[in-house]
Parts: C-alpha cells; sequence; structure tokens
C-alpha cells in the first residue's frame, strides 16, 4: 500500500487494513497456561454449585416430604408434598439454567441474552415467591396442624407457642436483606438483558429503506 | 484434557489477531482486553466439549468474542464507568509513516465504531474480518438481508462521523 490514506475520508478497504494491523499481542503461551489454570477453578466452582443446589433441593424436599408422611390426612399429605416439589422443581431447573449459561457464550447473541434474562425472570421470581411459599408453607401447616396424628399435638403444642416462631424469624431476619439485595440486582440484569436485546433487534429490517447489497458494497467514499 | 487443551492454543494462536480485534470494538484499553481475551479462552473451553463441527471455528470464537465484549460493556454501563481513551492519544506501535496512519485511522475507527448502536458495530467488525454475509448471518443469528441492511447503514453511520472528525 502507499501513504495516500485519506483519513477524512477513508475507503472501505483503507478501513480493514487499518482494522487488521492489531495482530494480537503475541504473548500467547503466557495466556494459555493462566487459562488452563482458571479453566479447571471453574470447573471445581460450577461442581460445588451443583452440588450445593442437589444438597438445598435434597434438604428441602426431604423435610415437607417428612411431614407428608407424618400427616394422617389425605390433604395434609398432599399440601407438604405439594410445598416439598417447590424446592424440587427449583433445584432442577436452576441446575438446567447453570448448565446452559455455563456453555451459552458460544450461541447466537440474541440466544445467549435471552437465555441470560430467562434466568434472571426465574431467579426474580425465586426471590419473590420462594421465602413467603416456603414460610407459609411451613407456618399454615405446622399451626394448622395439617393432618397430623392425635398423638403428636401435645408435643406441637409447645413448640408452636415456643421456638417456632422466634426459629422462623431468625432465619427471615437475614434472609430478608439478601433476598431484597438479589432481587435487585437480578432486576438490574433482567433490564440490561432486555436493554441489549432491544439493542441488537436493531431498527426493523422489514423496512428494507435501503439498498441491500449481497456483497460488501464497493467504497462509497475516499479516493484510491 | 491434554488434547483439548492442545486443541485450545491452537485456535487461540490462530484467531488471535481476530479475537482482539472484535474485543476492541468493545474495550480500547489493551490491558482491559487481555482479562477479556481469557474469559473468551475460557468460553472457549466450555463450549469446546460440546461442539459438533456444525459452524466454523471462526463463527463459533467471533461468536463468542462478541458475547463477551458486549457483556464487559453492559458490566462498564453498571459500573458507571465510562471512561474512554483520549482520541488524541499516539498510537503505541511506533513505525514508518503508512503504519502510523494506518494506527491512527484504526483508532478512528475503533472511535466511530463505539458510536454504532450493538447491531451494527457487530455486523461491520465481523465484515472488517472478512466475514462473508452468509457467515455474518451465522454468527450472530440474522438473515442475510438483514446483515446487508444493517452493513449498509453501518457504512453510511461510519461515513457521516468519520466526516464529523
Amino acid at each position: 500500500m502507499n501513504n495516500s490514506i485519506n483519513k477524512a475520508h477513508p475507503s472501505w478497504d483503507e478501513l480493514k487494513l487499518a482494522w487488521k494491523t492489531d495482530t494480537g499481542t503475541g504473548s500467547q503461551a503466557l495466556r494459555t497456561l493462566d487459562v488452563r489454570a482458571v479453566c479447571e477453578r471453574e470447573t471445581r466452582r460450577l461442581l460445588r454449585s451443583v452440588l450445593l443446589d442437589w444438597a438445598s433441593t435434597l434438604l428441602g424436599f426431604g423435610l415437607f416430604v417428612t411431614l407428608a408422611a407424618k400427616a394422617e390426612s389425605i390433604w395434609g399429605r398432599i399440601a407438604f408434598g405439594l410445598v416439598g416439589l417447590v424446592p424440587l422443581l427449583h433445584g432442577f431447573w436452576a441446575g438446567h439454567l447453570r448448565r446452559s449459561l455455563w456453555q451459552a457464550s458460544s450461541d447466537t447473541p440474541r440466544a445467549y441474552w435471552t437465555l441470560r434474562a430467562k434466568r434472571a425472570r426465574f431467579a426474580l421470581t425465586l426471590f419473590r415467591t420462594g421465602p413467603l411459599l416456603f414460610t407459609a408453607g411451613l407456618l399454615v401447616g405446622i399451626t394448622l396442624r395439617l393432618g397430623l396424628p392425635e398423638e403428636d399435638q401435645p408435643t406441637l403444642q409447645p413448640m408452636i407457642r415456643g421456638w417456632i416462631p422466634p426459629m422462623i424469624a431468625a432465619l427471615l431476619v437475614p434472609i430478608t436483606p439478601y433476598a431484597l439485595w438479589r432481587l435487585r440486582h437480578h432486576q438490574k440484569v433482567l433490564r440490561e438483558c432486555e436493554e441489549v436485546l432491544a439493542e441488537l433487534a436493531g431498527e426493523p429490517e422489514e423496512s428494507q429503506d435501503l439498498p441491500t447489497p449481497t456483497r460488501p458494497s464497493p467504497p462509497h467514499h475516499g479516493r484510491r | 484434557m491434554n488434547t483439548e487443551s492442545e486443541h485450545l492454543d491452537e485456535l487461540l494462536g490462530v484467531h488471535d489477531g481476530m479475537i482482539d480485534r472484535i474485543l476492541a470494538s468493545y474495550e480500547r484499553a489493551p490491558e482491559a482486553r487481555l482479562d477479556l481475551r481469557q474469559e473468551v479462552a475460557i468460553a472457549l473451553w466450555r463450549t469446546l466439549t460440546r461442539f459438533r463441527g456444525e459452524a466454523s471455528h471462526r463463527t463459533l470464537i467471533a461468536r463468542i468474542a462478541h458475547n463477551i465484549g458486549a457483556e464487559h460493556v453492559r458490566q462498564i454501563i453498571r459500573r458507571g464507568a465510562t471512561e474512554t481513551l483520549d482520541p488524541g492519544h499516539p498510537s503505541e506501535t511506533a513505525g514508518p509513516d503508512q503504519v502510523v496512519v494506518r494506527n491512527s485511522l484504526r483508532e478512528e475507527l475503533l472511535l466511530g465504531l463505539e458510536h454504532l448502536p450493538l447491531s451494527q458495530r457487530q455486523v461491520v467488525s465481523l465484515h472488517l474480518e472478512d466475514f462473508s454475509h452468509a457467515e455474518i448471518a451465522e454468527t450472530l443469528g440474522l438473515t442475510e438481508g438483514a446483515v446487508a441492511v444493517r452493513l449498509h447503514r453501518a457504512k453510511e453511520a461510519l461515513s457521516r462521523w468519520m466526516k464529523t472528525r
């Protein structure tokens, strides 16, 4: 090429040449070494998260299934069983989304941001309804003694009057600010995802107010 | 694991320049770009295990770079950090006039790209990488018609922007 690049009105070919001036930094080996270490750390982190998901899921499910098993009436069993399904479904769905996001970077931008938005929506629903549902399930189930056998009731009464309400309150006190903080975070993430999706959608292409070349158009300004 | 790592090394080596250039359309600070390149490498490593060759490696890597770049921009906006490099800052690469002019033109181009909406910026950066319309469409999940329209609009917007400089 020559020195006669017109900076004020460069042609598209000149822009391509300028664009390719940068050929990477060349410190590949060092970065790859870092990448391997980070990849291994990421794998361990994913494994930990999946294990945690499963542990909390099984814990929640186990609690309500135990209560359902203790209930004598069919309605008690159904009620506790249904509430027990919530952590189970949450575990499955959260695990599915986590795995999908883990590999989503190679999806098309629209698919990638749609998945991120879906995850944020899921988290929002979870943080809005999860603590409420869980507490309501426990409170309603225990205070109304849903179908629990008569012989358990004398021990249940002091529990209801005694340590169960403060325990739930003690759980909710740290959970509430955490849930609010996560709610705000996911609201922000969702808003961002929606903004990116709107930006990716761009202006409507259907209007076709401009010619639509199928090949890179020739430089329409600049001197060669 | 070793074969996977070697494959990863090879892919990163072959597409090193393209990755950096695409990331440069989102982040002009070279140091910050190094971090982003590492994220691209990790994302590539994650997806290689399920890669079945439906698309070319070039397309796959371009997608990853764009997704990581767009996410980086969102994070910057979230943090409220809007500091950009001084457009008048001299290029780090010294050399003959031609190179200097080209580097300076590249800086202008990167600045111009920053002013384009995301939908057009992605199309232009892939076009500059010599992706065909079909490849751009495949990378971004668009139709070829949409690519052509976006490219045309982006060229006009870039041209207008450069004239005002």
